[in-house]
């Protein structure tokens, strides 16, 4: 069948276009949508932190460090830092210690009972985010669900005041990132076979000892990437803070945006910016480093 | 008492919802023994295995190791390791990490454990792999490393769940070979589940044919392949002939059976011939012999056409039409000897009465 040599098969075919570089084009829309809209604008910032403010939105081109020496030694700014450090570093335990049994539970259940599982965790991210903020104005409110509820049964006398504070900003954040922690779990957990803990009964360790040494050791990296998922979403996160929020213990991203839209300090607003990028990326890196031995025999 | 038994099922019975897996199991397994469960899939051999190790409750029935009733008693409490089937290695320690498990989780000293596990590694031939990971590794090492792991905790009985069923054939082979001698050298009582008809007969000590959660035969592998009991045993260790028939007649220590397709044929009495009369004589391919005369005789020779010929290497195999079914005959080629036997040809077919089974139909 001589026509078989002379028409490799598709594969083939698609692997020569590439050695051939022939088709690169395919790439150019998505190359050029992120150059257009993701590494000019943010190159662009980069460079604006940097520059001299004048005042009333006037910037001077410049080198200057200005912006991040303020950011990092003035002691309001070093509040923010701290204050939305402690919320990301909360939302991100509440997520992981409330979510691995529920993710191990999802994990290990099984036909209907995963399918509605997985639809409670899931159906809420199909609601709107600024809807779903809106949603706990009326649970938390002065005159919100809770409230009246206590009040009524006489367990308080005045209405708690849970919204436009820490905690309603816990609350909000937790909202958003526990699905996705939840689901990212749940996804390492089900590649978990289970032979490997009956081997672990097998060869003498107790439930517990199973329990540690081959489940929770194996989900590490599902733990891992959901807590940096819940860490860098909430420290970067703005519509929830600056809703839920008090105007008296603001975040960094609120202060981006404080400085560039009200303020007009561009090169301040951009320094900000670039440092919360920075810590975002060396909590990725360090995360990275520490899991290297995890993700070695992962990947193979 | 004489010797004790280092495991012995009585009425052991277990049921999934509305299937019986295992119907009624009565077995006792010698100190030392090679023994193997063999089975189609289903037939209840993986289950028997899992109950005596502890990894699933038995519905009815016992298990004792070393005659201490087990029931109840978790796996980790059970003085027996089990190899799975696809090895269960875990894949985020080293084959040091994974042999040495089972001695950490009993709390041995360290000093033991490392000297024991390096033991163990070069039992198996698996020195100078110690820090690599699992899949890091070759599936025969990964298997080497999995009856490591069981050993080294000294089990009084070892499990093997299907454990070659994942290697290519070559290996397989060698495997079995090496199993079966550390088996010896550790002299440890060993129940090898398994649906390999060849592992079983070239391995084991005894085996137990199981068929839909009951024990068919239990016989040596020469007994089992030589004098199945049954019609199931003899079709799937091996490959039979059946050829139904009924008896006519009882002389000394022979039957006689009338084939359904013409013929009679005489077998050798083996001392439990099935009453009824209604029986299938089962004769093995490698025990008819062809021929072009016709024999005299008026018994043990059947006359069927030659459909068709193949060259299997030291053998060659002749689906021979008899009445209305085919007979399958394997015979050994002679070096430099063409075959001189062609499609649609008459042909005798010869068989010793010593090599005829007759089973219930």
């Amino acid at each position: 069948m001589p026509t078989l040599n002379n028409h490799p098969g598709w594969a083939v075919q698609l692997k020569q276009v590439f050695q051939a570089r022939k088709f690169v084009w395919i790439f150019l829309p998505s190359v050029l949508m992120a150059l257009v809209f993701f590494f000019i604008p943010v190159f662009s910032l980069l460079r604006i932190s940097f520059y001299e403010n004048v005042g009333m939105g006037v910037y001077h081109p410049a080198l200057s460090l200005n912006g991040y020496i303020k950011f990092l030694t003035d002691p309001f700014y070093l509040r923010v830092i701290f204050f939305t450090l402690k919320i990301a570093v909360l939302v991100t335990s509440i997520s992981l210690v409330a979510g691995y049994p529920v993710a191990y539970y999802v994990s290990r259940a099984e036909g209907l009972k995963k399918i509605i599982c997985l639809l409670l965790i899931i159906v809420p991210l199909w609601t709107n985010l600024i809807v779903r903020i809106y949603g706990w104005f009326v649970i938390l409110g002065q005159k919100g669900l809770i409230n009246t509820l206590l009040l009524n049964i006489g367990l308080i006398d005045q209405p708690l005041s849970m919204i436009f504070q820490p905690l309603s900003v816990v609350i909000g954040l937790l909202d958003m990132v526990f699905p996705w922690v939840l689901l990212i779990m749940i996804s390492v957990m089900e590649g978990i076979d289970w032979s490997l803990i009956e081997a672990a009964r097998d060869l003498g360790a107790s439930r517990f000892q199973s329990f540690y040494e081959v489940t929770f050791k194996l989900s590490i990296p599902g733990v891992v990437v959901g807590g940096l998922f819940a860490f860098v979403w909430s420290m970067g996160e703005y519509a929830v803070p600056s809703l839920l929020g008090s105007s008296a213990q603001r975040t960094i991203s609120i202060e981006v945006a404080d400085q560039i839209l009200t303020v007009l300090n561009w090169p301040f607003g951009a320094s900000i910016a670039f440092t919360l990028f920075m810590i975002s990326v060396s909590v990725l890196f360090i995360s990275n480093r520490l899991t290297q031995k995890n993700a070695d025999y992962m990947i193979r | 008492m004489a010797a004790m038994n280092d495991v012995e099922l009585i009425g052991l019975t277990k049921r999934f919802k509305d299937t019986v897996a295992v119907d009624d199991i009565n077995l006792e397994i010698k100190h030392g023994e090679f023994l193997f469960l063999l089975g189609p899939s289903g037939c209840g051999k993986t289950t028997t295995l899992r109950m005596i190790g502890g990894l699933e409750a038995p519905s009815a029935g016992t298990v004792k190791i070393k005659g201490q009733t087990v029931n109840g008693v978790p796996p980790e409490k059970r003085d027996t390791a089990t190899v799975f089937q696809r090895w269960a290695l875990f894949p985020h320690k080293t084959v040091t990490e994974n042999v040495g498990f089972g001695l950490k989780m009993k709390k041995k000293p360290r000093q033991d454990i490392v000297r024991k596990v390096r033991e163990c590694l070069e039992m198996v031939n698996l020195s100078g792999l110690e820090n690599r990971y699992p899949s890091q590794l070759s599936g025969g090492q990964k298997q080497r490393v999995a009856l490591a792991r069981a050993l080294v905790v000294e089990p009084a009985v070892l499990l093997l769940d299907e454990p070659l069923s994942a290697l290519d054939l070559k290996l397989r082979q060698q495997m079995r070979f090496e199993i079966k001698r550390i088996q010896k050298n550790v002299s440890v009582t060993t129940v090898f589940v398994t649906h390999d008809q060849t592992e079983a007969l070239a391995m084991a000590d005894r085996i137990v044919v199981m068929n839909e959660g009951r024990i068919e035969q239990i016989g040596s592998p020469h007994n089992i392949y030589f004098n199945p009991v049954s019609r199931f045993t003899s079709d799937f260790i091996g490959e039979t002939n059946f050829l139904p028939g009924c008896i006519a007649a009882q002389e000394g220590d022979t039957v006689v059976v009338e084939l359904n397709d013409g013929g009679r044929i005489r077998a050798q009495r083996t001392g439990d011939e099935p009453c009824p009369t209604d029986v299938v004589v089962g004769i093995r391919p490698e025990q008819i012999s062809l021929s072009h005369q016709a024999s005299t005789a008026t018994e043990n020779v059947l006359r069927g056409k030659v459909m068709d010929v193949t060259f299997m290497g030291s053998t060659q195999r002749f689906q021979v039409a008899f009445g209305d079914r085919m007979i399958v005959v394997e015979d050994v080629v002679g070096a430099g000897s063409e075959s001189c036997w062609h499609p649609t040809e008459d042909v005798y077919l010869e068989i010793q009465p010593g090599a005829c089974l007759v089973l219930p139909a």
